[in-house]
C-alpha cells in the first residue's frame, strides 16, 4: 500500500517544519464559527507588517544613554563596553526620549523614524520575543517552564513570530486568524489580507488565505483577446482549471490559480479606478511592496474593505559578518520606506486608520562574532517599532534589558535577551485596536495569551 | 585651529607634486577575447590626489566601437570586432591631465561555445549539421570526432557544417574552432550519435515519466535512449557521463548571465541530465546565493563542486562545502576568529549551526525513516542545543580564503576562490571541544585535525541517511514520500551494499528505481495514482521541460532566467540559506481540502505567481525570446490542418501518451476556434494547443 496515511504525513510535517503540524479540517472550520464577527465596524482600519528576515540586530536599533527611569543599570557606556568593535558612535546616534524622561538613540539610518517617534508617530517596543508563558531567567535555565521550540532557528522562529505559537505545531497565522475574526466585515472579493511578501505563515488563516500581489508585476492573464479564437483559448484554460481528475496537487495548483485571476481581476479593475497618490516610496525593494500597499488601500471604497491586513518583507538582517554596513543598509531603507508609507496614509487621509508595524526571527547577541569584519549570532527578544496616527508613539514601551553579558536578562553568556513582553501581546494590542474582541475570540486568535494574563497588554495603541 | 593647519600643508605640498606626479598602469598590455573582460590598475605617485580617469579608444581611422572602461578600470570589448582588433587603454591623473599612462591591448574572436546539433544522430553520408551554440565568426570550423566538416557560418549562434565520411562511433565529440586573431576552440560535452538508438526494451510512457524525474523532462534523443537501454543501465550511463561544464570564470564577462544562461543550455542540450538534476538539488540543500556571491570568481567554483560530488560520497562533498571559500563567505567560516578576550569576541555560530540543521541532521532525532523520534510524552528530541553550537563553532575558527599564487599566508587572506580554503593556526581554538553524541575533540589539534573529527561526528549521525535521503526524493520524485520509501533509500544511504556508507551515485540509483517513485508508470493521470505522488515544477524546471518537449534550441545568449523570475526563483538566488523553498512547506489546506500534503515547490506558488506562469507561457509560445532560445514549432504546425492529430503529439510530448479525455477535448476546442487552413492557422492552432497544453495544472504538476 502506497498511499501515505494522515497520520504519517502529520508526522512529516513536524519533522520537516517543527512549527507546521496539522489540525483537521473539521477543527480548522469550528475555529472559523467561533470567530464570526457582529456587529461590524463602519470605519476602515488596516494592519500592515514588515517582517526584516535574518532576524534584526535590536540592539544596533534602539541604544540606552542616558536611562534612569526605564533601567538605570543601563549606560551608553556599558553597551560599547559590551559591543565593542561594532558600538555605533554616540554621536551618530539619532536621540530619541521617553516620556518619563530617559534618553535613547536609534541606529543612525534610521533618521526618518526618529522624526516620526519624535512626532508622536512612532512608538517601540522593547524586548518583545516569542514565548509560550512569562519566563524569568531561573526558569528558562532550569527548563521549568515551557520554552519556545528551536530558539536561534530561523525558520522555527519567524514562524513561531507569525503565527504566535511558540511551542510549534501551528498551522496558521495570527495574521490570518485575525482576518477569520474579521473577513465577515468586507463586502469585497478580494480576500482581507493581502500579501506583498509571497507565501507566508503570517497571513494565512484557518479559513482565510491571502490574495498575493507582486510589486510592479501585471496583473491578470496576457495573449488574450475578444477574438472568437482568444475566447475559446480561454474557455479551455478555464475548463481545465476546473478539472483535476481527483487528485489532490493538481487541486490545489488549479485553486491557486483560479485565486490568482479572481484576484488579479478584482484589482486591476479597482486599481484602474484609483486616483494617482503623490507621495514618492524609494525605489528599494520594501518601497515598492509599501508602495503597492498604498495603491491598494487607496481603493479600499471600490474594493469594498472595511478591515485589510498586509503582509511585506525585507531580507538582509541575518548580520553575522559585515554588520555595520549591511545593517545600516537593511535599516535605512526600512526607515525611508516606512517613513513614506506613513507619508501616504496622510495623502490620503487615513493616518489614522493604518497602523504599521515590524517583526523580525529574533534579535542578536550582544557580544559580537570575531573575523575580518565583525558580526553577531542569533539571540532571542529584540526591540520592534509601531507606526501610525492612532499610536500613542513618542514613547518606549515594554522592558528594556539590562546590557549585560550573563546579566540578569541574559539567557546565556552572549547576551541573549529573554523576552519580557510576549509577541501574543503585541499583537493582542494591534488586534484590539482592529476591532477584534477581547473577551470573546482571543482564545482562538492567540491561545497563549491567557498564561500572561496577569499582565497588562503593552499600551501603544 | 587644527583643520587650518592641514589645509595650509596640503597646499604647500602641491606644486612639488605636480611637477613628480607620475602614473603607471597595470597591466602593461594585454590580450583579451571579445565576451570576456580585463581588470586594469592605475598608481599614482607624487600626488596626494591620485584621482583618475579611465578611457578606450581605436587608433585613428578604426571603424567600430571600442568597448567600454568603468571609473574602476574594468576594461569590456566590443560586442562585435572593430576594424581593427587593438585599441588603447589610457589612464589620467585627474588633477594632473599630463600624468596619463596608456596600455595596448589585443582583442581576440570570442572563445567559441557549442550547445547542440540537429540532427543529434547521423547514420547515413554525406551529412549536414546545424550547429547551435554562441560566439562563432566568420571563418569558424567544425570538427566532428577530430575531423574538420566544411563550415558555413549563419550566425553568432549557428553554423551548418557538411561530411562525407561517418566518424567512428558510438559518440563523436563536436568542437568548434574560431580563427585568428586568438583562435580557441570550444570546450564540452556534446556529441552525436553516430547510428541509431537500439529497439526499445521499455515503453516511452515510462521512458517519459522517468524523465522527468531523472532529467530536465523528456526529449525526443534522450526518450529514444533510455527506451533503448532501459532505466538501469540509463541510469548507470549517466553515473559515468562526462560534466556539462559550467564556463571557466576568467571566460566570461565579470556578471553572471553566461553562467545562469549556461544553466539553461546545459538542462535544455546536456547529455549528463541527472547529474545536473542532482547537482541542483544538492545545491538546494547545501545552500550559497548569488544575492552575495554574484560573480563567476564565486560561485563557478561552488558549482563545479556540486557537480563533481554529485554521484560521489557524502562524506567528501560535506569537506568540499566546508572548505569552499565561497561557502565560507556565505556563511562566515573563513576568516572565523577564535574567540578574543580583549575585543570580547566569541567564535561565529553560523556555519555551525547551519551545516547541521539544514545540511546534514536537522532539528530532531528521527528514525531511519525520516519519522520523528517521540518521547513518551510526545516531545521531539532535539539533535542539539546551543552549547553544542558554541563548541562546533570553535571547531571552525581559524581558516582563511586560499592563498594567492605567490602570496603569503596571513591571519585574513584576501578574497579569493580557487581551490580550498587553508588554516591560519594561530587563529584556531585549540581548546577541547564537546561535540554532538559526546564525542570530546581534545585540545591541541590542528585546524585540520579539529576539522575531520567533527564532520566525521556529524556525517555517522543517524540522522543523515534519512535527512538526506528524504529531501533528494523530494527535489526529484515526490513531496511527500513514505516513510517505507524514506527508509528503503536511508538503507542505501547506510550501505550501498558494498558496506560504504554514503555513495550518492547509490543513493539515486535507489530513489528512481524505489517501488514507489515507479508505482505510476503506466498509470494514467487520475485517481489510479498515488494521491500523494509528484511534486510541482518549481520555475527553472518548468522553462527548460517545455523546451525538450518542444525540441527547441537554445545557446549561451539565451535570457531564459528572466522568465523564472517573475515566478518567485531567480536562478542560483535564493533569498537565503534556507533555499527558495522548505522541505517542510505545507500547502494552504484551502487548496487541499480533503488531504494535508506537503509541497515544497509550493511555497513559491502564489496566487500571483501562477498568473505570471501562464504568463511566462505565453511569452515562451508566443513571444520572441531571441537567438538564445529558438522554437521550431513545424514538428506541430504542420499537423495543424489536423487537430487531433496535434493533440497526440503535444500528449506524446508532455503527457507520456497518457493525456486525460478532458485535456484533450480542451485543446480541440481550442484549436478548432482557429478558422482556416493556411500555414499561419495551422500555426496558431499548434500554438494554441501548447499554450492550453503546458500552462494546465496537468502538465505544471509532475506525477
Amino acid at each position: 500500500m502506497l498511499t501515505t496515511s494522515r497520520r504519517d504525513l502529520l508526522k512529516i510535517g513536524l519533522r520537516a517544519l517543527s512549527a507546521i503540524g496539522a489540525t483537521s479540517v473539521a477543527g480548522r472550520l469550528s475555529q472559523v464559527n467561533a470567530l464570526a464577527q457582529t456587529p461590524c465596524p463602519s470605519d476602515y482600519k488596516a494592519l500592515v507588517c514588515i517582517f526584516l528576515f535574518g532576524g534584526n540586530d535590536g540592539n544596533n536599533t534602539l541604544i540606552p544613554v542616558t536611562t534612569p527611569n526605564s533601567n538605570a543599570n543601563n549606560s551608553y557606556a556599558k553597551y560599547a563596553t559590551v559591543r565593542g568593535g561594532l558600538a555605533l558612535a554616540q554621536s551618530s546616534l539619532n536621540m530619541i526620549g521617553t516620556k518619563a524622561g530617559d534618553q535613547y538613540g536609534l541606529h543612525p539610518g534610521l533618521t526618518e523614524i526618529a522624526g516620526l517617534y519624535n512626532q508622536g508617530k512612532v512608538a517601540v517596543l522593547a524586548n518583545v520575543g516569542t514565548l509560550v508563558t512569562p519566563l524569568t531567567q531561573q526558569q528558562y535555565l532550569h527548563q521549568t517552564k515551557s520554552i519556545p521550540v528551536n530558539l536561534f532557528s530561523h525558520l522555527d522562529q519567524q514562524t513561531e513570530w507569525q503565527s504566535s505559537l511558540a511551542q510549534g505545531f501551528a498551522t496558521s497565522g495570527w495574521g490570518g486568524r485575525v482576518a477569520d475574526a474579521m473577513q465577515s466585515c468586507n463586502t469585497g472579493k478580494l480576500p482581507i489580507i493581502v500579501s506583498v511578501g509571497g507565501n507566508n505563515l503570517f497571513a494565512t488563516g484557518a479559513a482565510t488565505n491571502p490574495a498575493t500581489v507582486t510589486a510592479g508585476q501585471i496583473l491578470g492573464l496576457q495573449g488574450f483577446s475578444t477574438s472568437a479564437a482568444s475566447t475559446a483559448r480561454m474557455t479551455a484554460v478555464t475548463n481545465l482549471l476546473g478539472f483535476d481528475n481527483g487528485l489532490t496537487l493538481v487541486g490545489a495548483s488549479n485553486g491557486i490559480g483560479n485565486s490568482g485571476i479572481s484576484q488579479a481581476t478584482v484589482l486591476s479593475q479597482a486599481l484602474a479606478g484609483g486616483k494617482a497618490l503623490t507621495t514618492v516610496f524609494p525605489n528599494t525593494s520594501l518601497g515598492s511592496q509599501l508602495q503597492e500597499v498604498a495603491k491598494i488601500i487607496n481603493v479600499r471604497a471600490a474594493l469594498g474593505m472595511q478591515r485589510q491586513i498586509f503582509f511585506a518583507y525585507l531580507g538582509g538582517f541575518d548580520t553575522h559578518d559585515k554588520e555595520l554596513t549591511d545593517q545600516a543598509t537593511g535599516l535605512t531603507t526600512v526607515s525611508q520606506a516606512m517613513n513614506a508609507f506613513y507619508n501616504a496614509t496622510v495623502e490620503m487621509g487615513v493616518d489614522n486608520n493604518v497602523v504599521t508595524f515590524t517583526e523580525s526571527d529574533f534579535g542578536r547577541t550582544l557580544q559580537p562574532s570575531g573575523g575580518a569584519t565583525l558580526g553577531t549570532d542569533h539571540a532571542w527578544g529584540s526591540h520592534h517599532f509601531i507606526m501610525g496616527s492612532a499610536v500613542k508613539g513618542g514613547d518606549l514601551y515594554g522592558s528594556f534589558p539590562t546590557q549585560v553579558l550573563s546579566g540578569p536578562d541574559d539567557a546565556n553568556n552572549r547576551g541573549v535577551w529573554i523576552p519580557q513582553t510576549s509577541l501574543d501581546q503585541y499583537g493582542a494590542t494591534l488586534a484590539t485596536w482592529f476591532g477584534v474582541d477581547p473577551n470573546t475570540q482571543f482564545g482562538t486568535v492567540f491561545p497563549n495569551l491567557a498564561n500572561f494574563s496577569t499582565q497588562p497588554l503593552p499600551a501603544f495603541l | 585651529m587644527r583643520t587650518a593647519q592641514l589645509a595650509l600643508a596640503s597646499f604647500l605640498l602641491l606644486p612639488s607634486a605636480l611637477a613628480q606626479t607620475v602614473v603607471t598602469i597595470t597591466p602593461t598590455s594585454a590580450e583579451v577575447h571579445l565576451g570576456t573582460y580585463i581588470q586594469f590598475t592605475a598608481k599614482v605617485t607624487g600626488a596626494p590626489n591620485t584621482t583618475v580617469a579611465w578611457t578606450v579608444a581605436l587608433p585613428a581611422g578604426a571603424t567600430g566601437s571600442p568597448g567600454t572602461i568603468s571609473t574602476g578600470g574594468l576594461y569590456n570589448p566590443p560586442a562585435t570586432m572593430p576594424s581593427v582588433n587593438t585599441v588603447t587603454v589610457t589612464v589620467t591623473s585627474i588633477p594632473v591631465p599630463t600624468a596619463s599612462a596608456s596600455a595596448p591591448v589585443t582583442l581576440d574572436n570570442p572563445i567559441p561555445t557549442v550547445a547542440s546539433t540537429s540532427p543529434s544522430s547521423i547514420q547515413i553520408t554525406p551529412f549536414l549539421l546545424t550547429v547551435n551554440g554562441s560566439g562563432f565568426v566568420p571563418g569558424a570550423q567544425v570538427v566532428l570526432g577530430g575531423a574538420p566538416l566544411t563550415t558555413t557560418y549563419v550566425s553568432a549562434t549557428r553554423l551548418t557544417a557538411s561530411g562525407s565520411v561517418l566518424p567512428a562511433g558510438p559518440r563523436a565529440t563536436v568542437v568548434v574552432s574560431n580563427p585568428a586573431p586568438g583562435p580557441a576552440t570550444s570546450t564540452g560535452a556534446v556529441t552525436v550519435l553516430v547510428g541509431s538508438e537500439g529497439p526499445p526494451v521499455i515503453s516511452a510512457n515510462v521512458a517519459a515519466r522517468f524523465l522527468d524525474q531523472a532529467a530536465f523532462g523528456p526529449d525526443v534523443d534522450s526518450l529514444a535512449h533510455v527506451r533503448a537501454m532501459g532505466l538501469l543501465p540509463y541510469i548507470n550511463e549517466q553515473l559515468t557521463l562526462p560534466i556539462s561544464p559550467y564556463p571557466d570564470p576568467s571566460q566570461t564577462s565579470q556578471g553572471l548571465g553566461q553562467v545562469i544562461a549556461r544553466f539553461f543550455s546545459n538542462a535544455v542540450h546536456g547529455r549528463d541530465q541527472l547529474r545536473q538534476r542532482v547537482a541542483f538539488a544538492l545545491g538546494q540543500i547545501f545552500v550559497v546565493s548569488a544575492v552575495e556571491e554574484s560573480t563567476p570568481a564565486q560561485l563557478v567554483p561552488y558549482l563545479q563542486i556540486l557537480q563533481n560530488d554529485a554521484f560521489g560520497n557524502f562524506r567528501t562533498l560535506m569537506e568540499d562545502v566546508a572548505l569552499s571559500p565561497t561557502m565560507g563567505e556565505y556563511l562566515d567560516m573563513r576568516n572565523n576568529d577564535k574567540a578574543n578576550p580583549a575585543a570580547g569576541t566569541l567564535a561565529n555560530e553560523n556555519f555551525a549551526r547551519e551545516l547541521m540543521q539544514l545540511f546534514t541532521i536537522g532539528l530532531y532525532q528521527m528514525n531511519q525513516d525520516g519519522t520523528p523520534q517521540y518521547t513518551s510524552v510526545g516531545f521531539l528530541p532535539p539533535t542539539y542545543d546551543q552549547a553544542t553550537i558554541q563548541q562546533f563553532a570553535k571547531v571552525y575558527t581559524g581558516w582563511t580564503y586560499p592563498t594567492k599564487p605567490g602570496a603569503v599566508l596571513q591571519k585574513h587572506n584576501p578574497a579569493y576562490y580557487l581551490g580550498p580554503m587553508v588554516p591560519f593556526e594561530s587563529n584556531h581554538d585549540t581548546t577541547s571541544k564537546t561535540l554532538l553524541n559526546v564525542l570530546v575533540v581534545p585540545a591541541g589539534q590542528t585546524a585540520a585535525m579539529d576539522l575531520k573529527a567533527a564532520l566525521d561526528c556529524i556525517f555517522t549521525h543517524q540522522n543523515v541517511a534519512p535527512f538526506i535521503s528524504r529531501q533528494l526524493i523530494q527535489h526529484l520524485v515526490t513531496s511527500n514520500p513514505s516513510p517505507a520509501y524514506v527508509g528503503r533509500v536511508a538503507a542505501v544511504f547506510y550501505n550501498n551494499g558494498n558496506g560504504v556508507r554514503g555513495d550518492l551515485g547509490a543513493v539515486v540509483r535507489a530513489i528512481l528505481l524505489d517501488s514507489e517513485a515507479r508505482a505510476a508508470d503506466n498509470t494514467p493521470f487520475s485517481l489510479t495514482l498515488p494521491d500523494t505522488s509528484g511534486h510541482l515544477r518549481e520555475p527553472v524546471f518548468v522553462i527548460p521541460a517545455i523546451l525538450r518537449g518542444l525540441g527547441a534550441m537554445v545557446n549561451d545568449t539565451n535570457n531564459l532566467s528572466a522568465q523564472a523570475v517573475n515566478l518567485g526563483q531567480t536562478l542560483f538566488s535564493p533569498p537565503t540559506v534556507f533555499n527558495y523553498f522548505a522541505p517542510g512547506y505545507q500547502i494552504p489546506p484551502e487548496f487541499t481540502p480533503n488531504l494535508t500534503l506537503l509541497g515544497p515547490e509550493f511555497q513559491l506558488h502564489t496566487p500571483s505567481a501562477a498568473v505570471a506562469r501562464f504568463n511566462m507561457v505565453n511569452s515562451m509560445i508566443y513571444g520572441n525570446l531571441g537567438a538564445g532560445a529558438v522554437i521550431d514549432f513545424t514538428p506541430f504546425s504542420s499537423l495543424g490542418n489536423t487537430p487531433q492529430a496535434v493533440a497526440d503529439l503535444v500528449n506524446a510530448r508532455f503527457f507520456r501518451g497518457m493525456m486525460p479525455a478532458t485535456v484533450n477535448n480542451e485543446l480541440l476546442r481550442a484549436m478548432n476556434a482557429v478558422t482556416g487552413t493556411t500555414a499561419a492557422a495551422a500555426l496558431a492552432r499548434a500554438q494554441a494547443a501548447i499554450y492550453v497544453a503546458v500552462s494546465s495544472s496537468f502538465y505544471t504538476v509532475e506525477h
